[in-house]
């Protein structure tokens, strides 16, 4: 699931509604993490958590303290695995 | 050449509030000094002779032959250093003022130093040395960039060594494994006096300071929170230094980890037996800097505080005892504070806890917000130590504050008198 860009944003966005107890449906790229969601920062430390054991990356920080949105998550871990590549 | 360094002296709980050794049936941990000047010392160049004077046991012998003095200092040390800076220069010693306070209030120290040093010493040190030489010391040294960590030299911590005695002899010495952090938490002067990057000390400088600490019989702590960041090289470097720890077959040589609860709620159980299994039995835990923490005190959100009792259950579980120290005073806490403080503590069966009055620090987004709401009400500096009200708080009065902290001490030890029977390092608390 994790091999292709589509996998793993369809697994991140599965992973945000793990975290917080949503369907997956519910969940959508447009919609901002903390705002609309309401992943407050632990949820947000969980986040960056299984990301980084399922990527097996390590995670540039400075970057993931940016990200406002369900799309800007699944941006980063492509941007994330690229730069791993 | 000769340069002297200077470690200004500072009031903990138990100096500003001595009622309280009658109330806490701990022994005082009176520790250290912080890292800078050890590290300092070691970027100091050969040409240069060098010795160290800790302000708070012994006097800083203002009429020594040295031809510079660098003096560091944090909030609660600043007014002691820039009465030393003063008292040397009066005796036509040049004197130079770096360190955290230094760093964020430059304008504030400046009257009083040939030179102020803003942000890292390492990476102006040996320049401003050489200006110093050729009569050409600058009023301000400012570090242009991040210093590279593997550029480090293993911090001088002889010096400190040197300094023990029967009434100041620490178990512990402080092991650094980053600088910088790129969070931006209300109460913390990091990102303003270490930068904004958070970065990763080499294992080998890490297992160099704890095995030079292990050759003097002394434990290390490693206080960095940023440690446990999910995910980061910070954690990486973190585990890999359990490796390394737990591969050797000897005794742990880590007294504790510090550690915030959402750090703890976000850290996977194997990590937090990786750090059983490397020898770490203490967590020094920050409650009240942290959204988690600082709802749960409150006594008004219930998931909030059912998360701090699970982040201290979760220490008892994986064998770490959570030593944890409850910020009171934030924007809000009402006068209900205290006694949902003592609850989540009995709730959570924490044995040992510290008590700390939040304080605005220059440096942190708290200093700029109460000043914009001209809400400090003084600065005095050898007030701004976590012993004393020098703000006026949202929900009370700063007295009442005051008066609540000192019932926190009270009122938790009062039912922990049994402590004083424990061994040395199960009684022993910071105050």
């Amino acid at each position: 699931m994790l091999e292709t860009p589509d996998g793993r944003r369809s697994r991140t966005i599965e992973l945000i509604a793990e975290i917080l107890e949503v369907q997956v449906d519910t969940v959508r790229p447009p919609q901002r993490l903390r705002e609309d969601l309401g992943l407050d920062s632990l949820q947000s430390l969980e986040l960056l958590s299984l990301l980084g054991e399922e990527l097996r990356l390590e995670l540039p920080m400075e970057e993931a303290l940016e990200l406002e949105t369900v799309e800007d998550a699944c941006a980063f871990v492509e941007r994330t695995v690229a730069a791993n590549a | 050449m000769k340069v002297r360094f200077v470690y200004a002296s500072f009031q903990r709980h138990a100096e500003a509030h001595p009622e309280l050794r009658e109330h806490v049936p701990c022994d005082e941990y009176f520790g250290p000094p912080s890292l800078g000047i050890a590290y300092l010392a070691a970027s100091t160049p050969p040409r240069w002779a060098l010795d160290f004077r800790d302000d708070r046991v012994e006097d800083p012998g203002f009429d020594d032959d040295v031809d510079l003095v660098a003096i560091s200092c944090f909030t609660p040390s600043a007014e002691r250093a820039m009465e030393i800076a003063d008292a040397f220069r009066a005796r036509g010693k040049a004197v130079v003022m770096g360190g955290i306070f230094p760093s964020v209030m430059p304008e504030v120290v400046a009257p009083h130093a040939d030179a102020v040093v803003v942000g890292e010493g390492e990476g102006v040190w040996p320049a401003l040395l050489e200006d110093f030489e050729r009569g050409e010391l600058r009023p301000r040294y400012r570090a242009s960039s991040d210093v590279d960590p593997a550029s480090l030299p293993l911090p001088r911590v002889d010096l400190y060594l040197d300094k023990e005695g029967d009434a100041y002899h620490p178990d512990d010495y402080p092991v650094q494994l980053s600088r910088g952090c790129m969070l931006r938490c209300h109460a913390c002067a990091i990102p303003a006096s270490l930068g904004k990057r958070l970065r990763v000390l080499p294992l080998e400088h890490a297992m160099g300071q704890i095995e030079q600490l292990e050759a003097h019989g002394k434990l290390a702590s490693l206080t960095e929170d940023t440690s446990f960041f999910p995910a980061s090289g910070a954690q990486r470097g973190l585990l890999d230094l359990l490796d390394a720890l737990a591969e050797r077959d000897r005794e742990a040589s880590v007294s504790y980890v510090g550690i915030s609860m959402p750090m703890i709620l976000a850290t996977p159980g194997r990590i937090l037996d990786r750090l059983h299994a490397a020898g770490i039995r203490m967590f020094y835990v920050v409650g009240g800097f942290d959204p988690i923490t600082r709802a749960a005190f409150t006594g008004r959100d219930e998931k909030q505080r059912g998360r701090a009792i699970d982040a201290i259950r979760k220490c008892h579980d994986h064998g770490i005892d959570p030593y944890t120290s409850f910020l009171v005073g934030n924007e809000d806490d009402d006068e209900g504070v205290f006694d949902h403080m003592l609850e989540v503590a009995d709730a959570a069966k924490l044995q040992k806890a510290e008590f700390a009055i939040f304080t605005p620090y220059p440096g942190t987004p708290a200093w700029a917000q109460l000043l914009g709401e001209e809400r400090i009400l003084h600065r005095r500096w050898s007030k701004y130590n976590d012993a004393n009200v020098v703000f006026q708080p949202k929900q009370m009065s700063p007295d009442r504050l005051l008066q609540g902290y000192l019932y926190l001490w009270r009122e938790f030890y009062r039912s922990r008198r049994h402590l004083a029977q424990r061994g040395h390092r199960e009684a022993t608390i910071q105050f």
